[in-house]
């Protein structure tokens, strides 16, 4: 395993599992690994009782945390196991990615798996002065974001910190929302960027940004089931999956994370896009999951 | 098609216009009032493309429907602070969902093949339709014909 000089701050879910497993199958590690664990639900926002021992407290929040951010993916595999087994066949045979990595989304293993120095902090979210203490006391060098909210400018200003971010389009043409499903709806193929973040919505220098065929699922009019779980299908696995491929093709270009060679983008470039209304995400999920006749 | 504001399906009624014709004050010498707006943009003529200060008036737009899912009657220069916390009359839902519609249909055809455009245009109407007491049948149909025209591309 070749150690990079990379922080991974994992929020858990599909997207953090996605990355560390993907770079592991390439033989990397990152040289640290901190989890933020939040000190509420991270749906409900009900706050982990403080009057509960530290240690305890901070397993209750990690539990909660594993339970609410892996509910979809894992229940989607529960419940739509052939759709699940049949979107991991397809994605991996067209981008190369064992069966293992399809695992491994669903969080069950220790992140440990992934990294010797791995450390959790209970913290409110990204505006927490704790974590901010934390990656000033890091120093330099480069953090892979992998979700979680909006980072603050503060954070993103702490000297000589580079924080990366996949971002699921093609930059600098299609940011915001629901990237994967504007790209392919838009340019008829599917994109991920990597770039160093900014404090404005996919603002920042661009890295690598790779335009890929989209894989469809052929379903029948049987085995079809309503929108919202096709898109929650898509998040859990496709989503996941093509971010981390070009993570793992970044992280290929140079040895230090910090140092790559970006492109600046300017502001009028490109289009924000917003959330996919239902009625225009039902096309572009047509268009991935096409009628099957069989 | 109505002959002042041709940009809005006759089939709407004389009522949804009640507003536009009420609003004295000219875009975007009395500022950012989003009647005014929608009253430039819905008269001007079909095929001619939005200025540069027009498109950000309708990017703005979008993020206030798409987002905010408010509208307020008057905004700062930047479209980004509102003057009061007066709202926009309900009818700038149906307008504004009319304008929508028929700006996708620009970009569509505007030859330079700008259809993640035209789709974000076009999903901000589905979003103001959704936020539309009257008329809601009619306008999502015609977003409809229109998302059919554009993901078939």
């Amino acid at each position: 395993m070749k150690v990079i000089p990379l922080t991974v701050l994992v929020y858990e879910g599909p997207m953090a599992r996605a990355y560390l497993a993907v770079m592991y199958e390439a033989g990397i590690q990152p040289q640290r690994i901190i989890q933020m664990v939040l000190d509420h639900h991270p749906g409900t926002k009900k706050p982990i009782p403080r009057w509960l021992p530290k240690g305890l407290r901070l397993r209750l929040a990690a539990k909660i945390q594993d339970m609410s951010l892996y509910y979809w993916s894992r229940s989607l595999v529960a419940q739509w196991p052939d759709l699940m087994a049949k979107m991991a066949e397809s994605i991996g045979d067209h981008m190369d990615v064992p069966d293992r990595v399809f695992d491994a989304v669903l969080g069950k293993e220790p992140l440990t798996t992934y990294c010797k120095d791995v450390s959790q902090m209970l913290v409110s979210g990204y505006n927490d002065p704790m974590l901010k203490k934390k990656l000033h006391e890091l120093g330099s060098g480069a953090l892979l974001y992998t979700g979680g909210g909006i980072v603050p400018k503060d954070l993103l200003d702490l000297p000589g910190l580079k924080v990366l971010h996949v971002h699921p389009g093609f930059l600098p043409d299609v940011k915001g929302s629901d990237g994967l499903l504007w790209s392919l709806i838009s340019r008829s193929r599917l994109a991920a960027s990597c770039f160093y973040m900014e404090p404005n919505i996919d603002t920042g220098q661009i890295i690598l940004a790779r335009e890929f065929d989209a894989v469809t699922f052929p379903l029948s009019a049987v085995e079809r089931p309503e929108d919202m779980t096709l898109y929650r299908a898509l998040f859990s696995l496709y989503d996941p999956i093509l971010r981390a491929k070009v993570l793992q093709e970044t992280l290929k270009l140079v040895d230090d994370p910090a140092e790559f060679e970006a492109t600046p983008q300017t502001v009028t470039e490109g289009i924000t896009f917003h959330f996919m209304h239902p009625s225009v995400r039902k096309a572009a999920l047509k268009k991935l999951f096409p009628m099957s006749h069989r | 098609m109505n002959k002042l504001f041709p940009c809005i399906p006759e089939i709407l009624g004389p009522e949804i216009l009640e507003p536009l014709k009420a609003s004295t004050s000219r875009w975007p010498f009395d500022g950012n009032r989003t009647m005014a707006f929608l009253a430039h943009q819905l008269a001007r003529p079909i095929d001619a493309p939005p200025s540069n200060e027009e498109k950000r008036a309708l990017d703005a737009l979008c993020r206030k429907i798409d987002i905010v899912k408010k509208l307020m009657k008057h905004y700062d220069e930047d479209w980004k602070t509102p003057y009061s916390d007066d709202l926009a009359p309900d009818q700038a839902w149906a307008l504004t969902a009319a304008l929508f519609i028929h700006v996708s249909q620009f970009y569509l055809n505007d030859g330079e093949g700008r259809t993640g455009q035209a789709l974000k245009y076009l999903n901000t109407a589905f979003n103001a339709i959704n936020l539309v007491d009257e008329h809601k049948q009619v306008l999502g149909d015609l977003a409809q014909k229109r998302l059919d025209e554009l993901s078939l591309l």
